[in-house]
């Protein structure tokens, strides 16, 4: 299959991961996926399953809607930095307070590459962007959102881990919280938040190979793998 | 029906639920603001004894993207909002009609009548004459003036909202919701519509507007005296239920139930150089909005001074404003030029 993205995008292997993650869950009808803007809108013409687009950040909301009107039917949405923690951390955070059992999928590869790869919350301090051209200055633009980690303290969430996708160690670990997600989402816990570690070599301005270095060198020193909430019966 | 053949006595927030309910929603999504969460603590209230689901989201914009998860799965679901809210989500509204998803979103135009310049339309109303900015698509829009009718009004709403497949706004006058009214069982004929055909949307857009167009006359009511009346008195709202109430001898009462153009067409029986004066609360600007619609009639505005009291003495104060306008439009025909 030819992606839309550019060359050694990740969402195209997280896309792969997705494909072979959401036909093994043990539901008879096919989950609903809801995109939000950005790099992720494309994803629904990837996937032969119901999909809907939803306005910037707004996402969450729609899969509760979704959730709402269809309870028996897995929800998840798929969104990136940009558009989940920029515009959309309050509607996230309104789902999870209400204790909506649906999935959240973020990709966070540290710019909001669908506008042109300007810094988005998760940028580290002292990323090169289109919009930080000294690099981001934790003075003047604040330190970098740590996402599951915030994440995990909303209340209503019932599941919060970070994984990555540069090693082959850490695509199975993706599988596995994955499903461990949408099993959280089965048994009725609560919002289940996957953020996912990417990259963007455009505007990291980098080759994909110097990417996923940097993402093992840099990042992951400032944005550590793990479980931030495993709880159940909370809800 | 909502009443069997007998009226009963309904609140406006009351009639407005129980007609959105036995119009088969079950969805209903709205944020608390200012006059508008009455209809919200209705819904909260009837939907959950009906088996709906009525939610309070923590902001409008919420409450629009659950309700287009919603319709996205062929529901067709009730938001509400107040005007100053609907300003602050047109944007995602724009999803609705670039995705041609249905709705209901029921708009209380105002604060509550306690509050000072309690007009039924104070904002300018431009965007309600003309298509859904960028879409093309027509923006149809119903403002009922009786609870009766309030209930005919908001089963033709998401009559529309399924046909068109887009959504429909229900323009709430917060004095007719705080109303309370004897509710007679009236006869609701389903619109008569034709299916929309075209791959095209601005073919499908140019199509539905030409069909709406067509219907707009359903959206006047009137009242003629049995003489060929002097002059008509315009009004929207609860004030035009009010003076429909009336009986008032002289002139022709014409109730405007929209603002989609072509709707202020005047009945066969009234002369076409009729003076129409239009009556809303001070600081409305329904006269302003029709003036720019309908500049072929002779329009001449009459603005109320809002008080609690103006309801029981309506009459008698229209009747001066009458006659004040009256000569003030005999003073500005013999003035020299």
């Amino acid at each position: 299959m030819t992606f839309a993205y550019c060359a050694g995008c990740s969402h195209s292997q997280l896309h792969r991961i997705l494909a072979e993650v959401l036909p093994s869950l043990p539901v008879s009808t096919p989950p609903i996926g809801v995109s939000g803007t950005g790099c992720s809108e494309q994803m629904g013409q990837y996937f032969d399953i119901p999909f809907v687009s939803a306005a910037a950040g707004q996402a969450p909301a729609v899969a509760a809607g979704l959730k709402r009107s269809r309870p028996e039917r897995l929800i998840f949405t798929y969104q990136g930095d940009g558009d989940l923690a920029a515009r959309g951390l309050d509607v996230l955070m309104s789902t999870a307070s209400r204790q909506e059992s649906i999935t959240v999928i973020c990709l966070n590869n540290l710019v909001m590459a669908g506008s042109g790869g300007q810094m988005s919350p998760t940028s580290l301090t002292g990323q090169v962007t289109t919009s930080t051209r000294l690099g981001r200055s934790q003075s003047r633009m604040g330190a970098p959102l740590k996402l599951a980690e915030t994440v995990a303290h909303f209340p209503g969430v019932g599941f919060a881990q970070r994984v990555a996708m540069h090693t082959p160690e850490a695509v199975e670990a993706t599988h596995q919280a994955l499903q461990a997600a949408f099993t959280f989402q089965q048994e009725a816990q609560g919002v289940s938040f996957i953020e996912v570690l990417g990259w963007c070599p455009p505007y990291w301005d980098c080759s994909p190979v110097a990417a996923r270095q940097r993402l093992e060198s840099d990042v992951l020193r400032q944005f550590p793998l793990g479980v931030f909430r495993r709880a159940r019966g909370h809800v | 029906m909502i009443v069997d053949q007998q009226a009963a006595v309904y609140n406006g927030f009351q009639m407005c639920m129980e007609a959105v309910l036995t119009s088969g929603c079950r969805h209903y999504f709205a944020s608390p603001s200012p006059m508008h969460s009455l209809l919200l603590n209705e819904g909260l209230t009837r939907f959950q004894s009906r088996h709906g689901i009525c939610l309070q989201t923590q902001t409008p914009a919420e409450a629009v993207s659950m309700a287009q998860g919603v319709a996205q799965l062929g529901d067709i679901p009730f938001i509400s909002s107040n005007y100053a809210d609907f300003l602050s989500v047109q944007h995602l509204l724009y999803h609705f009609f670039h995705r041609e998803i249905p709705c209901v979103y029921a708009i209380v135009l105002y604060e509550a009548p306690e509050f000072p310049g309690a007009c039924t339309l104070p904002y300018g109303f431009a965007c309600l004459q003309n298509a859904w900015p960028g879409s093309g698509f027509p923006f149809p829009h119903l403002m009922p003036s009786h609870l009766s009718h309030m209930q005919n009004n908001v089963q033709e709403a998401f009559a529309l909202a399924r046909h068109l497949q887009q959504p429909v706004l229900l323009l709430l006058d917060p004095m007719l919701l705080s109303t309370t009214q004897n509710v007679q069982s009236a006869e609701w004929n389903p619109l008569p519509f034709s299916a929309v055909e075209g791959s095209h949307h601005l073919r499908r857009a140019h199509k539905r507007h030409l069909e709406l167009k067509n219907m707009a006359c359903r959206w006047l009511r009137y009242w003629l005296p049995e003489q060929t009346p002097d002059y008509g008195l315009v009004a929207a709202g609860a004030l035009g239920g009010w003076l429909l109430d009336m009986d008032w001898h002289e002139n022709a009462v014409l109730v405007l139930d929209s603002l989609y153009p072509g709707v202020l067409q005047l009945p066969e029986e009234c002369p076409s150089d009729m003076p129409l004066y239009v009556i809303e609360f001070d600081p409305g600007c329904l006269y302003e909005q029709l003036q720019q619609q309908y500049s072929h009639y002779l329009l001449h505005p009459i603005k109320l001074p809002w008080e609690r009291s103006v309801p029981v003495r309506l009459q008698n104060t229209l009747q001066a404003e009458l006659i004040a306008a009256q000569e003030r439009s005999l003073q500005a025909r013999s003035a020299p030029r």
